[in-house]
């Protein structure tokens, strides 16, 4: 762990899509394994692509890179009724991510791919 | 069922995943797949399917320790065989899903060709588990190929594969070197009255050698069964109980050493069968050992008597000719010492399998062509399909070429299309099946062999999916090829666009073609059979099926031991019925007709010549009044009467024994025996009456020479009683429940049917058979229809510009109909002539179930052709019609 500690989020860049939806998901709060995939659906709107075993194999990779942490709940069974949360660490990466691909998204519009005015959903939401 | 698969699924992923995270996975995965249930079959489907095809890929790149998830960001490393073959997976996916959206978009066309599939795959499985369980599958034998049945022959009898007389059979075990052992048992099931919970019942008991169960080396689940030298009368009797008997007298493992009373006789429980062991007839419930008293081994009846089956197993290396060639020699040594009953009698052996199994290879066999033709059509109606859509599909695939797709992957994409719809057919085909095994399995003949073991397992399974998989490359490969052999200029130009090629067309009219020529074949069986059944359904049995009621009678042998008290019972039993109201009358017979095997005897008059006799007349015992109630016509003579029970023995004949034997002067008066040599016999019955003749064996069999004894005379203690009513059948059985109980209340009755069910038995084979056939020819018809009509109509619309230019030039409806029926007709015709030609020169195999009309009857095959053409003309007026509607202005506007 503690060689993750000194670690710096730019070594985990880019992220997989599945891992930044894992780690995006958990940012408001930590979330039982359903929780996440109920969040991502949600989310995008569509059902995830991803089997449970793969969500799960980079859940394995995020815990052992110190990306995310689980915490058992208290009297339930070992490994069912663990949470997951954000380190530190993947709070950084996540949103190391995140400008990075705001990046590519900025990018994007000045290439007139996308209409450079804010996004509607944006706009509102500040008019609300 | 679906956790175990998804359990299995997760062995795709590294084992540390499995170990930190197995229950949790799975609690997830079942939490998404209740939540995917509430969003219908569709959501569960998505969430397998990208289960399955997520595992494969990803779990086996993170097992490599590559990344946990293919990413686009982060290209794989350089490859290594290992990276190649998950490409080739990921590619192979990707030709999956690409191949399940495309059917997805033509819906009717995927639903049309699933169902054909189906069909065909149902069919071919459900008949190939039937196969599979009668042929195919080993005997539940230690080394069944070693069983040889033996039996003997007597070319002067006519005996063909006879049964064994107990003498000879003794002297084979004796003599006989080529086989480690000799097993015999009879060649029927004796019933035997034991009481369960106070009531009376039945145990049908196969009498056996101590040998037999050694000799099949049929396991015994419990006890240690028979010894060698048991079939000789000792003092304890044993008895083995088949598994079903044991387990439905509540499967007690402590019955070993138990005491069972059969009739009242103390018998020791010394086994239990094995579940697979049925033999020799699948309504065995226990073997005894036959208790010869050994005063037998010399008596002359002993070798008389054939009774017997015999089973040997040959020694281990020894062939089975030489086998059969000691045997012959065995044979030759008995007909010089025992030239009175041994005369001109051989003996042979043929692998016991084939003996169970015997004349079932034909039907079967038969019935599998059949329904590898009803395959084949369906086969051939999907390639069509396939083809008419790859011609519309041109421009995609010559686009998808022009864009850099390699033929090879074309053609695999278009291959994976067909497999995913032959996959799909297969799944529903099975479930077809599961249904139509039922069917098959109704339809047999009850009486057929092995039949216990049919069902579909794993080997219906693989048989379907190969069945599906060489399907969906036979269907598929014309098509894939035809797709994509386009030269993007010609087939993106738009100059042939909805056109079908002309190379197209003649794949297109050769599969119709085909469908014919195959449909023929299966047809005309069906119509042949259905006219034998019309023949046989007007043949006269000799007597009124209708409005009687059989049952079962067999008086014990303790309370009835002699011949004078068994008379007496059924006398008083008879008596008892015929006063009750509604009863017309009442009769008994040792043996039924069509049901019971033929006893034949030889048999001499007393007034002909020292060297006369007559030959295998059949031999059966009644009461008095049996052929009043079966309305059979006493033609000369009387009927039996109650006064002669004590007085000499008398006799009827047959019409036919009279025609043959006493052409010129009536046979009332004689005095026969049976026996050829006078000197032998011991009894001479009075012929007192000759009675119409009664087809005994089965409809389509002639009548043959019969005499009749009298049961009361004889003093049988079995046979069945023949009860006419015009009452419903539960009346008269409640009724004869009463008056057998009112004369011996432990006396169980059994076998209760009718005789129309048992006239049904006789040609019920035939009509079984015939059924099915008729089943197959119809699905083979439809699907030959169907894919005339699909044809047709798919290369009548691909003509609309045609049509349009032809009208615009002044074309009249008519001409248009013209064209379209003779393009159509010509394969049809083409087929028919094929397939006329392949029923005749095949036509021999169906001697064996053709009744009354030949198999090569010009009017039945005129009629199928004339049928068959006539369905496929209007397979082609339907399209025609639309092409007659063509507005020429629309149809060049398309263009």
């Amino acid at each position: 762990m503690s060689s993750a500690n000194h670690a710096v989020p730019a070594d985990f860049l880019p992220l997989t899509p599945l891992s930044f939806e894992i780690l995006l998901s958990l940012a408001d709060g930590a979330r039982h394994g359903y929780g996440i995939i109920k969040e991502v659906e949600e989310r995008s709107g569509e059902p995830l692509r991803s089997s449970t075993g793969t969500l799960y194999l980079a859940i394995q990779r995020l815990q052992k890179n110190g990306l995310l942490a689980a915490a058992e709940e208290n009297g339930a069974k070992a490994s069912r009724g663990r949470t997951y949360g954000l380190t530190r660490l993947g709070r950084e990466v996540a949103a190391a991510e995140a400008e990075r691909l705001a990046a590519r998204v900025s990018d994007a519009r000045l290439k007139l791919l996308l209409p450079s005015d804010v996004a509607p959903e944006a706009a509102s939401g500040g008019h609300d | 069922m679906v956790r175990a698969m998804h359990r299995l699924l997760l062995f795709a992923y590294p084992a540390s995943l499995r170990r930190e995270y197995l229950h949790e996975i799975q609690d997830v995965f079942h939490i998404r797949l209740s939540a995917a249930r509430a969003h219908g079959l569709s959501a569960v489907v998505r969430l397998c399917w990208s289960e399955i095809t997520d595992a494969a890929v990803s779990g086996f790149r993170a097992r490599r320790g590559g990344q946990p998830v293919p990413s686009m960001f982060q290209p794989p490393a350089p490859e290594s065989p290992y990276d190649r073959l998950l490409t080739a997976m990921e590619s192979i996916l990707q030709d999956l899903r690409f191949a399940v959206r495309t059917l997805r978009s033509a819906p009717g066309f995927a639903f049309a060709a699933i169902i054909v599939l189906a069909v065909g795959i149902g069919a071919t499985a459900a008949m190939f588990s039937v196969i599979d369980a009668v042929l195919l599958k080993p005997l539940p034998f230690h080394e069944p190929d070693r069983l040889m049945a033996l039996f003997e022959t007597n070319p002067e009898r006519g005996w063909d594969r006879a049964q064994v007389a107990a003498a000879n059979y003794l002297d084979w075990r004796d003599r006989a070197e080529t086989f480690t052992d000799i097993a015999a048992h009879n060649d029927w099931l004796v019933e035997r009255t034991t009481l369960v919970a106070g009531e009376p019942t039945v145990v049908n008991v196969n009498e056996v050698t101590g040998n037999f169960f050694r000799v099949l080396g049929s396991g015994l689940i419990l006890g240690t069964g028979f010894d060698a030298g048991d079939e000789w009368a000792g003092e304890e009797r044993k008895i083995v109980l088949s598994h079903a008997y044991w387990l439905q007298q509540g499967g007690d493992e402590a019955i070993i050493g138990r005491t069972l009373a059969l009739d009242a006789e103390p018998y020791t429980v010394v086994g239990v069968a094995a579940p697979e062991m049925q033999f020799p007839f699948a309504a065995v419930d226990a073997w005894a050992p036959l208790g010869w008293d050994p005063a037998n081994r010399t008596a002359t009846f002993f070798r008389r008597a054939h009774g017997m089956r015999a089973i040997a197993r040959l020694s281990e290396g020894t062939s089975r000719q030489a086998a059969v060639s000691e045997l012959a020699t065995i044979a030759t040594q008995l007909q010089g010492e025992y030239p009175d009953t041994n005369m001109a009698m051989g003996n042979g052996a043929i692998p016991l399998h084939d003996w169970i199994v015997g004349d079932t290879r034909t039907p079967l066999g038969m019935l599998f062509l059949a329904v590898g033709f009803v395959l084949l059509i369906a086969c051939a109606n999907v390639a069509s399909m396939q083809l008419a859509r790859a011609t519309d599909r041109r421009a995609e695939m010559a686009l998808r070429g022009a864009l850099g797709a390699q033929r090879l992957r074309l053609i695999r994409q278009s291959l994976i299309e067909s497999l995913v719809l032959a996959a799909a057919g297969g799944a529903a085909g099975l479930a077809l099946a599961l249904v139509g095994v039922r069917a098959v399995v109704g339809l047999l003949p009850a009486d057929f062999p092995r039949m216990q073991g049919v069902g579909l397992d794993w080997r219906v399974l693989g048989f379907a999916l190969a069945a599906a998989l060489v399907t969906g490359i036979a269907f598929g490969l014309a098509p894939a090829l035809r797709a994509t052999s386009s030269e993007p200029g010609v087939d993106l130009g738009g100059a042939t666009r909805g056109t079908a090629g002309s190379s197209t067309r003649r794949v297109a009219a050769l599969l119709v073609a085909a469908e014919v020529a195959l449909v023929l074949p299966v047809a005309i069986a069906a119509t042949l059979m259905v006219r034998t059944l019309d023949e046989i359904a007007h043949v006269e049995p000799g007597f009124e099926v209708d409005d009687t009621t059989v049952f079962g009678l067999s008086l014990p042998r303790t309370g009835y031991v002699d011949g004078e008290s068994r008379a007496a019972f059924f006398d008083e039993l008879l008596t008892s019925l015929r006063q009750l109201p509604g009863i017309d009358g009442a009769g008994m017979s040792t043996r039924l007709p069509f049901v019971n095997q033929r006893w034949s005897s030889d048999f001499r008059a007393e007034s002909w010549a020292p060297d006369e006799f007559g030959v295998g007349v059949r031999h059966d015992e009644i009461s008095r009044e049996l052929f009043a109630t079966m309305r059979v016509p006493i033609r000369e003579g009387r009927d039996f009467e109650r006064a002669e029970l004590d007085g000499e023995p008398v006799a009827i004949v047959n019409r036919a024994l009279a025609d043959l034997y006493f052409p010129d002067r009536s046979p009332v008066g004689e005095r026969l025996c049976f026996d050829r040599v006078a000197e032998d016999c011991r009894y001479w019955y009075t012929v007192v009456g000759v009675a119409g003749n009664v087809r005994r064996s089965s409809l389509t069999s002639e009548e043959e020479p019969s005499i009749y004894g009298s049961m009361a005379q004889n003093g049988s203690a079995s046979g069945f009683l023949l009860v006419r009513s015009e009452l419903p059948t539960d009346d008269v059985i409640s009724a004869v429940g009463v008056a057998v109980r009112g004369l011996d209340s432990a006396l169980p009755f059994h076998t209760v049917t009718t005789m129309e069910a048992v006239g049904g038995g006789s040609g019920g084979g035939e009509r079984r058979v015939s059924g099915l056939f008729g089943a197959f020819a119809l699905i083979a018809t439809l699907l030959a229809a169907f894919g005339v009509y699909s044809v047709v109509a798919y290369a009548t619309a691909g003509r609309t510009r045609e049509i349009g230019v032809r009208v615009s030039l002044g074309a009249r409806g008519a001409d248009i109909m013209r064209t379209v029926m003779v393009r159509g007709m010509m394969p049809v015709l083409l087929g028919v002539t094929a397939g006329l030609s392949i029923t005749l020169a095949g036509a021999g195999v169906l001697s064996g179930f053709v009744f009354g009309v030949a198999v090569r009857d010009p009017l039945t095959y005129a009629a199928v052709a004339v049928l068959l053409a006539a369905i496929a003309v209007v397979a082609c007026v339907l399209p025609g019609r639309r092409a007659q509607r063509v507005d020429p202005v629309e149809a060049l506007r398309a263009e």
